[in-house]
């Protein structure tokens, strides 16, 4: 039927009269203008159709005037399943549960990704933003627009060039970048170039000053490289020298490396141990054996169950306990010696710059005493030398 | 006077192709197989059954037998029936 929808909205009953023919109840409700549909006959005086909710009124006036009887076997429609559904108040109330807290919590942020930020500066950037009261779990709908939070953020910081922001569903993309910081080279006064050490000269390139030795020449500590006057004896300037000068010196290291070495090594028995914890009380539950061994290294993890945030007393702890050996290593004496030259090596370039080269190794002296190699080194190296040291004016 | 208004509107629906249902007032049938049938134009349910449909015109009456009959829906001047349609006739006994 066309109509069928339009009766399901408006709701429509269906009834069973008796007491009277179907074509004379038929004529009556068209003459009275009630619509009536889906008329079946089931006796001569008696018979199912079905009207609409709105004509009930008028039905009940043609009952009054009528000889007929009218029973409402079924309630069909929207205005029935309302009725029906309000009287669960508990199915309403989660309804109206489900749709609020779907809006809420489809309006709140749920994360925040802020793209092309060092991690110092992303940090910056987070604890602004959570300034700002943007955090996880605000409302979007109090947030500031995302335009606005740009400006916020570009005003702000200033290590930034230009932030965008950009709101997807419910998070926050913050997409930085960063700001170049071209550090100016601090512009320092007059000034000569000064041998850190003593040292004869390699090399020497010398950009501003006048230089004051030359290559191969010896050097002591504190003897000026590089001059930070420039031009003749009475009418000087004083300029601040900048420049490189390589020299080359001497240094003797002592390195003592012992012949014999205790290590420890993992057997590859291991025994697990199974607890449970509540606050400090241990409940072991598997694992109860234990490893027979007097060398044990033994280590524990725990891991702690933490549903939303909350931190439970109980956690689990797995121990494991590994067998050790103990192992003597012994090292022949030119390998110590090896090792001594290696350490050597490595004590003397922490104490120079990264430019440094070495130029030469000697063995000066080994011997050993007492279960130790110890080894004297002959290193010459090639270094930076030149230190700055301030023209005293007045000079 | 009256057979002579008649008499002028078989001539309009024979001469001027006119629809004679409309002209002359009459019942218009619409059948799909044996399912529904479409009456437009009826004058009124005499007799309602599950067998049987009787339906007043200006003159005479339609009468519709079958079987399991369910008026589908009924409005003042249509009507549509259902079932299993076996006979339609048209009876001259007046109303």
């Amino acid at each position: 039927m066309r109509n069928e929808w339009v009766h399901r909205a408006a709701g429509y009953m269906k009834i069973r009269v008796s007491g009277t023919t179907a074509e004379s109840f038929i004529n009556e409700c068209t003459e009275r203008g009630v619509i009536i549909w889906g008329i079946q006959f089931e006796t001569d005086s008696m018979f199912t159709a079905n009207v609409m909710l709105a004509d009930l009124s008028k039905l009940k006036k043609l009952a009054k005037h009528f000889p007929c009887k009218i029973y409402f076997i079924e309630k069909r429609g929207a205005p029935f399943i309302l009725k029906r559904i309000t009287k669960r108040k508990g199915m309403l109330a989660g309804l109206a549960a489900f749709i609020f807290a779907l809006i809420l919590l489809s309006n709140m942020v749920w994360s925040i990704t802020i793209d092309g930020a060092e991690p110092h500066l992303e940090h910056e950037l987070r604890s602004a933003i959570s300034d700002m009261g943007i955090k996880k779990g605000k409302l979007h709908y109090f947030l500031p627009p995302p335009e606005k939070i740009q400006e916020n953020i570009m005003n702000e910081l200033d290590k930034v060039t230009w932030v965008g922001v950009t709101k997807q569903g419910s998070a926050l993309h913050f997409q930085v970048v960063e700001r170049e910081i071209v550090e100016e080279k601090q512009r320092s006064g007059p000034a000569h170039l000064v041998a850190a050490r003593k040292a004869v000269i390699h090399d020497l390139f010398v950009e501003k000053g006048k230089p004051m030795v030359e290559p191969n020449q010896f050097v002591e500590k504190g003897d000026i490289l590089v001059s930070g006057l420039i031009g003749k004896e009475d009418n000087y300037k004083r300029v601040a020298a900048e420049g490189r000068v390589r020299g080359e010196s001497w240094y003797k290291i002592n390195v003592k490396v012992p012949l014999n070495l205790a290590v420890e090594t993992v057997t590859g028995e291991i025994q697990r141990k199974h607890a449970l914890k509540l606050w400090d009380v241990r409940i072991p539950f598997w694992g109860f054996k234990g490893l027979k061994s007097d060398n044990i290294y033994e280590d524990t993890l725990v891991k702690k169950w933490e549903p939303f945030g909350i931190s439970l007393p109980l956690a689990y702890e797995i121990r494991n306990q590994y067998d050790l050996l103990e192992v003597e290593e012994r090292r022949a004496k030119e390998k110590a010696a090896d090792i001594a030259k290696e350490e050597a090596v490595k004590t003397l370039l922490q104490r120079l710059s990264e430019e440094a080269e070495i130029k030469d190794e000697k063995v000066l002296h080994q011997t050993v005493e007492g279960g130790k190699v110890k080894v004297l080194l002959h290193f010459r190296v090639i270094d930076d030398i030149a230190v700055k040291q301030p023209v005293i004016q007045g000079d | 006077m009256k057979k002579f208004q008649t008499w002028i509107k078989k001539w309009m629906v024979d001469q001027m192709d006119l629809p004679a249902d409309v002209v002359m007032d009459l019942p218009r049938l619409t059948m799909v197989g044996h399912l529904h049938v479409y009456i437009e134009n009826h004058q009124g349910v005499i007799r309602f059954t599950d067998k049987e449909l009787r339906l007043a015109m200006t003159e005479g009456q339609i009468i519709i037998q079958g079987e399991g009959f369910i008026i589908k829906s009924i409005l003042p001047e249509e009507i549509l029936l259902e079932g299993v349609i076996n006979h339609i006739h048209y009876s001259d006994k007046p109303n």
